[in-house]
């Protein structure tokens, strides 16, 4: 398939020509060169000897096997199984939005269960804890309120309905007591 | 999809498949493997295709895909088998019936074997499955521009392959 002319098609171009995949008015074009080319001549020859070639090899014939059963009605893929194409810079941006969901889940939950209190640290050192409801769980309270602070002053607002009794040794003298090592 | 279209759109195209996977995997039984698994996933595709040469354009682009697994895995089998026969002077089985399958297997089909995938897919496609320029580039995602040269080339190392017989 090798021809010498300067102005004569590329391979690939005669190639395509064989297959009569140029357009017109190329083609034409192509089909006068061809005849007075030997070269391009033998090479379009050439080409249309490897096609038929190709065409007339033997080929096992299909043995069409029967159609399986089930392939009457197509069962529609369920949505866990479809695949979803999704562009990449919006796979990147739902990824960082669980990433974000997932942080801002895990610091809630890393936070203490205060319900209807509110923690106030004042300019003077003064911490300013408002209590709107009875507190269930005294303890938890105190610990929270334990933790190391510049606080020199507490202030604990409970609601009015509290209703303290004395059980025992007084509760509130010894959680002081516990809080910050100091005694009252 | 209605039992009558599966069974129109298989009894169609399925003798165009096999043709093509038997040129591009060389080999009956694999040719066979491959079309029936493209088959399956037509069947389990949810929604039908517009028509038949959409169809046909589908299950070729799936058909060619599972045959270049093939490809790779025979590839694999091939060095792992070499690698055997080297260490080992036994005939296996298997390896007998290679022979026997390379014996019958044609000239051109050889020829064609040897070809480099990208070049054996696409004049396969263009030989076996009478699609266009344009056709083939739908299918295998790539120019038309890209599908001449490699027709192209994929010819012009037949003929070399092919020099005493043409």
């Amino acid at each position: 398939m090798s021809r010498a002319g300067a102005k004569c098609p590329t391979g690939d171009t005669l190639s395509a020509f064989v297959d009569g995949e140029v357009r017109a008015p190329w083609d034409q074009a192509i089909a006068r060169h061809v005849e007075a080319c030997p070269g391009c001549r033998e090479a379009v020859a050439c080409l249309g000897r490897l096609r038929e070639r190709l065409a007339r090899d033997p080929a096992p014939e299909p043995r069409l096997p029967p159609l399986p059963p089930h392939s009457g009605r197509v069962r529609p893929v369920p949505v866990w199984r479809r695949r979803i194409a999704l562009p990449l810079p919006a796979a990147a941006a739902a990824a960082l939005a669980i990433l974000g969901l997932g942080v801002a889940l895990a610091a809630v939950a890393g936070r203490p269960k205060l319900p209807w209190m509110s923690i106030r640290h004042g300019p003077a050192g003064t911490t300013e804890v408002i209590v709107a409801a009875p507190v269930e769980d005294l303890e938890q309270l105190l610990r929270t309120l334990d933790q190391p602070s510049r606080a020199s002053q507490l202030v604990i607002h409970l609601p009015a309905d509290s209703q303290l009794i004395m059980v025992g040794e007084p509760q509130l003298v010894r959680e002081a007591d516990y809080s910050r090592g100091r005694r009252w | 999809m209605l039992h009558a279209d599966v069974a129109h759109v298989y009894e169609t195209l399925y003798p165009t498949l096999f043709r093509v996977a038997y040129r591009i995997c060389g080999n009956r039984s694999k040719a066979e493997d491959v079309c029936q698994e493209t088959f399956i996933k037509y069947f389990e595709r949810g929604e039908p295709l517009p028509d038949l040469e959409q169809t046909k354009y589908w299950l070729i682009r799936v058909l060619r895909n599972l045959a270049l697994n093939h490809e790779k895995k025979r590839s694999r089998e091939s060095k792992a088998y070499q690698r055997f026969a080297r260490n080992s002077r036994q005939y296996t089985e298997s390896g007998e019936t290679e022979v026997l399958q390379e014996e019958a297997r044609s000239l051109v089909q050889r020829a064609l074997d040897r070809l480099p995938y990208n070049l054996r897919s696409v004049l396969v496609l263009k030989e076996y499955a009478d699609l266009g320029y344009r056709e083939i580039a739908r299918v295998l995602g790539i120019s038309e521009g890209n599908v001449k040269v490699r027709v192209f080339r994929a010819r012009e190392r037949l003929a070399q392959l092919l020099e005493d017989d043409l």
